[in-house]
């Protein structure tokens, strides 16, 4: 099994960190210069190095990013992390390569036009512009980019072909190193390997000589592989089938003890957290507990589940029990009060997330929405949902509009042309209000404020269809 | 009768549950209400600051929630709860009040004893500074309302029951009782049923809406002006002409 590198050059990453690869011409700018310019805006003419001015003049629509390196590197991890489905060995080399091991997974994958096949995939599904290369070391696979159709791995020999074809213009070197390497009258990296290599040293310096020998396999070229998250992940098995939920508590906060140990070690918290239910009859039962908010410690996370194992019933007994800790995230503890204060009342998130886990309970905070009708403005968000980024405003804030909504509306009966509600007739005022529908066929709604002889004061509203509809009370 | 050991009443009187008579007679212990005539009649000079409410109007009374909005947008630490409501409060109107809508929760549920256990269990957590309750349908046994008043004492939280009418023939181990009846759309007239400190029988009216909506709509519909809701005054308006005064025939005997 000899060693095989995959590269996968991201040219464009910094552009399409954010939102992938758009048709609009779009530029990456530092300091009024710009960096990299996507295939529409260099269609028009703008190349990396121009001023941004001389950019706008030549391409009216360009629209036009700041350099981000954090947002850069963050998007690289993040296709390391998605290729590590392919091999273990995946290591990332900023500012926009990946590098992969695959000799050691051709086997796993069905052989190398298989594995050729599942990069083709992914670089497909990849919402990065991408280039592939291939070589014999780390070095030779960032340069010999874009190889031929190929069914079996090449052999030495045509890599060191390919490699000695490299112009040294190309080189990732340094600018005055290459510019030393071509002033002898050396075109390609071919004409360099006859040359003796103590001679190559002295003259091109020791790091250049180093970088060589990489590249042809003659040293090591040792790269940190990244290391793939690690859930927690634990099962106890019961000697004798259990089929009682309440004798559960001890094994799961033996589990739990576990959890948080391994949490506190690594410094990390969880926000979901699930139990799988091994059952007799071959089923698998899964619970899912959540919190408002990142947690670690066991005691909460015990009464959390217990509260959800409580409307819980179980099929068939029980032969086991598995924790999936999920996706951890890295703890951030904010700065705790020095002196807190002595009327101050534990955080809403702590009664939300017992409240979430009751099934019989409707539980939600209200919030204003964005629609035509007025039931439609109105919605309930989620206990443990995110608030919305942009919070709907209140858009006729001069109408009068009820506290209480009845939603659906309901129908009103009508007696003499006068709507009556519970039996007595409504007192309409003569105002007139009209909300239109949703859907054009629709004719708009007329509303009414009216009052009730119960002391209500009630908002009607009348449909295309002459009926009233009662919507709600002041 | 043999004299009582001292240390046993200090024990008694020790008892969060012991309801001392003339507890509460000094006024301005509590929060106000934000309606200064309902604020005369409380012995408190206000809502307490903890413990159970018991409000008895005729349901569904849309005016509760409104006689609550002021208590609800003040500001301090905690959440606000409203759970079983009879319909949708909505969110716009209590955003207008000035309630945040962040730190409010409604709860609602079919089934009466989840829905008392939650009620309770948000209460008595300390995380909730109000919560409006309206009572399921049922009978509530003195035993559940003594209950509910504990846990809001121990969770510092003022719980407002709303309970039919009827309830009001029942003994209840509320400190604090109101009747509640709208005598007319956006009005109400709020009787003591019961108080510590204070005395019972007294009443206050209260003007819940504005005032285009708590006029009675004229019979004819060419008189629409009285309901109209007022436009805000333009800072800058155009003067009306100016007709001269009519000229009054001077009549001679």
């Amino acid at each position: 099994m000899s060693a095989l590198w995959l590269a996968l050059h991201f040219p464009l990453l910094a552009l399409e960190a954010e939102h992938g690869p758009r048709p609009e011409p779009r530029v990456l700018v530092r300091g009024n210069r710009v960096l990299l310019a996507n295939p529409a805006a260099r269609a028009a003419g703008v190349e990396a190095g121009l001023r941004l001015g001389t950019a706008r003049a030549l391409c009216e629509a360009l629209e036009v990013h700041e350099a981000r390196a954090d947002q850069q590197h963050q998007a690289l991890l993040r296709e390391a992390r998605q290729l590590l489905a392919l091999t273990p060995q995946v290591c990332p080399a900023p500012p926009a390569t990946v590098l992969l091991e695959v000799g050691g997974c051709l086997k796993l994958f069905g052989g190398f036009e298989q594995l050729l096949a599942r990069v083709d995939r992914y670089r497909l599904h990849c919402p990065l512009t991408s280039r592939l290369g291939i070589g014999p070391t780390p070095l030779a696979a960032w340069h010999l980019t874009d190889p031929p159709a190929l069914d079996a791995p090449p052999e030495a020999a045509r890599f060191q072909a390919w490699l000695a074809d490299l112009p040294l213009a190309e080189l990732d070197l340094d600018e005055r190193l290459r510019r030393r390497l071509q002033a002898p009258g050396f075109r390609t990296l071919g004409e360099l390997f006859p040359l003796p290599r103590a001679a190559l040293g002295k003259r091109f310096g020791v790091d250049f000589l180093d970088w060589l020998q990489r590249l042809l396999g003659e040293q090591a070229d040792p790269r940190k592989p990244i290391s793939p998250p690690r859930p927690f992940r634990e099962r106890l098995d019961f000697d004798d089938p259990l089929d009682d939920l309440d004798r559960l508590s001890g094994p799961m906060s033996t589990l739990l003890a576990k959890l948080e140990d391994t949490l506190n070690r690594h410094q990390e918290s969880l926000v979901t957290l699930r139990w799988h239910l091994y059952l007799n009859n071959g089923h698998r039962d899964t619970l899912i507990v959540r919190r408002a908010r990142q947690g670690y410690d066991a005691a909460t996370w015990l009464d959390l589940s217990q509260r959800r194992l409580s409307h819980h019933e179980l099929s068939a007994p029980l032969l086991g029990l598995g924790l999936d800790g999920g996706r951890p995230r890295p703890r951030n503890p904010g700065l705790a009060e020095l002196f807190p204060d002595p009327g101050a009342r534990p955080p809403l998130a702590g009664l939300l997330e017992k409240l979430a886990g009751e099934p019989a309970l409707g539980v939600y905070r209200p919030d204003r929405g964005d629609g035509h009708l007025p039931e439609e403005t109105e919605r309930g968000r989620a206990p443990l949902a995110s608030p919305p980024k942009t919070a709907a405003d209140d858009q006729d804030s001069d109408q009068d509009r009820p506290l209480w909504l009845l939603d659906p509306p309901r129908p009103l009966t009508l007696r003499d042309r006068v709507p009556h509600w519970r039996g007595r007739p409504l007192t309409l005022f003569p105002q007139e209000e009209r909300f239109s529908q949703p859907w054009h066929d629709l004719a708009a709604r007329r509303y009414r404020v009216a009052h009730h002889p119960d002391g209500l004061c009630c908002w009607v509203f009348e449909d295309d269809q002459a009926r009233w509809w009662l919507q709600g009370f002041f | 009768m043999p004299p009582m050991p001292p240390d046993f009443l200090q024990q008694l009187l020790a008892r969060r549950d012991t309801w001392w008579g003339r507890e509460s007679t000094g006024s301005g212990q509590g929060q106000s209400t934000g309606f200064a005539d309902l604020d005369r009649i409380l012995a408190g000079g206000g809502w307490p600051e903890q413990g159970l409410v018991e409000l008895l109007c005729p349901l569904p009374c849309p005016a509760v929630l409104h006689l609550l909005l002021p208590v609800l947008a003040s500001d301090g630490p905690g959440a606000r709860l409203i759970a079983n409501p009879p319909m949708r409060p909505s969110a716009t109107m209590l955003a207008r009040a000035g309630v945040p809508l962040d730190d409010l929760l409604i709860l609602r549920s079919d089934d009466r004893a989840t829905l008392l256990r939650a009620s309770f269990e948000a209460i008595a957590g300390d995380t909730v500074r109000l919560a409006l309750l309206w009572a399921p349908g049922g009978p509530l046994p003195a035993g559940t309302l003594r209950r509910l008043h504990m846990g809001a004492q121990q969770g510092r939280c003022l719980l407002i029951l709303v309970r039919p009418r009827q309830a009001g023939q029942q003994p209840s181990p509320a400190p604090l009782r109101l009747d509640l009846s709208c005598p007319a759309p956006g009005e109400l007239t709020v009787t003591v049923h019961k108080q510590p400190g204070g005395r019972a029988g007294q009443y206050c009216h209260l003007p819940l809406l504005p005032e285009h909506l708590r006029r009675r709509p004229p019979a004819c519909r060419e008189l629409p002006a009285l309901t109209r809701r007022p436009t805000p005054e333009p800072a800058l308006r155009t003067p009306l002409l100016r007709l001269p005064a009519p000229v009054v025939p001077e009549v001679r005997p």
